[in-house]
């Protein structure tokens, strides 16, 4: 497979897939027009290297914000992860916050509650 | 942080076991396909509740940024003043009430006395000090109806609504005193600040430039006089 790379938009985030280490990331800012449009390649590429691969797969995220239908589409993603996390595969997330926003690690925090896969929330430095 | 199921999740649950003591046997296909859209719909209000809440958590942040970033937009960051720009869209509010509620509005424009001096003799740090303390003086002496601002530089501005000419100049002239009692305090030296002042009052149908122009006028007047005090149109 090879490598995905969207690049940051005004309104999109980043996306960088590297099939060869497994990892997966999302950062930026994501408030697309069309938030199914900019999602589904992503969920679709995510689906092939799943079905394809044995390989583990670490999920990072540096979203600093999101509108809601971005959030309904990475809460799919996460879905996916943990369906694959249930049928053995090697699956961990890695979601950074701003270390001084409380309400945001409260927040992703209770999130993180609802997944059984390995989910970590780090702090990012604020600049 | 609030409860993990929203409640209708456990009504599903309890719907789902009456309906399923309906199904005289467990092994049929109905049963397994009627398992499975109780799992999906389970699911699906997980998800609507998951999003639900962290797309919330990210509005009231863009929310909180938008206020921080009106306050600091309208603020003067050294004196802590409105500055020129909300000042002039305060004073511009306060002219259309004034006429259309008839009372009278006047302003005070106030400028420190031989500011570049203090500058080039005590250095810049010195200045701000200046700066601060003179915000400070006019703060406490205006009334709780007026409102002050950073105009320019080494300028200040205040609104006196309600306001006529004569008693716009006694506030004036209260805090002229007040700062000509003052002093500034550098490594045991006492710097003496003082303020030039104009009073203008605003004139029916005339424009917001003309009544600052007139407080300009006015100080103005307070300068060639000799400095250190009040002077108006009238």
């Amino acid at each position: 497979m090879e490598r995905l790379e969207i690049e940051q938009s005004k309104s999109t985030p980043f996306v960088r897939f590297d099939p060869g280490s497994g990892m997966l990331e999302i950062g930026g800012e994501s408030y697309p027009e069309n938030s199914h449009e900019f999602f589904s390649p992503v969920i679709e590429w995510i689906e092939q290297y799943l079905s394809e691969e044995e390989k583990s797969l670490s999920f990072i995220v540096t979203l600093t914000y999101m509108n809601t239908s971005s959030t309904k589409y990475m809460i799919d993603i996460l879905d996916r992860l943990e369906q694959a996390h249930d049928k053995g595969r090697e699956i961990s997330i890695e979601w950074y916050c701003d270390g001084d926003n409380e309400r945001e690690m409260d927040t992703v925090e209770e999130l993180r509650e609802d997944f059984e896969m390995p989910f970590e929330v780090k702090t990012r430095e604020v600049e | 942080m609030g409860e993990k199921k929203d409640y209708s999740e456990d009504r599903v649950i309890s719907w789902a076991h009456e309906i399923a003591e309906g199904f005289e046997n467990t092994d049929n296909e109905l049963f397994t396909h009627f398992v499975q859209l109780v799992k999906e719909y389970q699911h699906l209000l997980r998800s609507f509740r998951q999003v639900t809440r962290l797309s919330d958590g990210y509005q009231k942040n863009l929310i909180d940024t938008n206020e921080y970033l009106n306050k600091v937009s309208r603020q003067d960051p050294l004196t802590g003043m409105s500055n020129r720009r909300d000042m002039m869209s305060r004073l511009s509010n306060e002219l259309k009430r004034s006429a259309r509620y008839k009372y009278p509005v006047s302003t005070i424009l106030i400028d420190i006395d031989h500011f570049k001096r203090v500058n080039d003799t005590y250095g810049h740090g010195v200045g701000d000090r200046v700066l601060i303390a003179l915000a400070k003086i006019l703060n406490n002496g205006i009334r709780d109806t007026d409102s002050a601002a950073r105009w320019g530089g080494e300028e200040f501005l205040i609104c006196l609504p309600h306001t006529f000419c004569k008693d716009a100049e006694k506030v004036a002239e209260k805090l002229r005193l007040s700062v000509a009692e003052s002093c500034v305090i550098n490594d045991e030296e006492q710097i003496a600040i003082t303020i030039s002042a104009g009073v203008a009052e605003h004139q029916r149908e005339s424009s917001m430039d003309d009544l600052i122009r007139s407080a300009d006028d006015a100080l103005y007047k307070a300068k060639e006089k000799g400095r250190n005090r009040v002077c108006s149109g009238e």
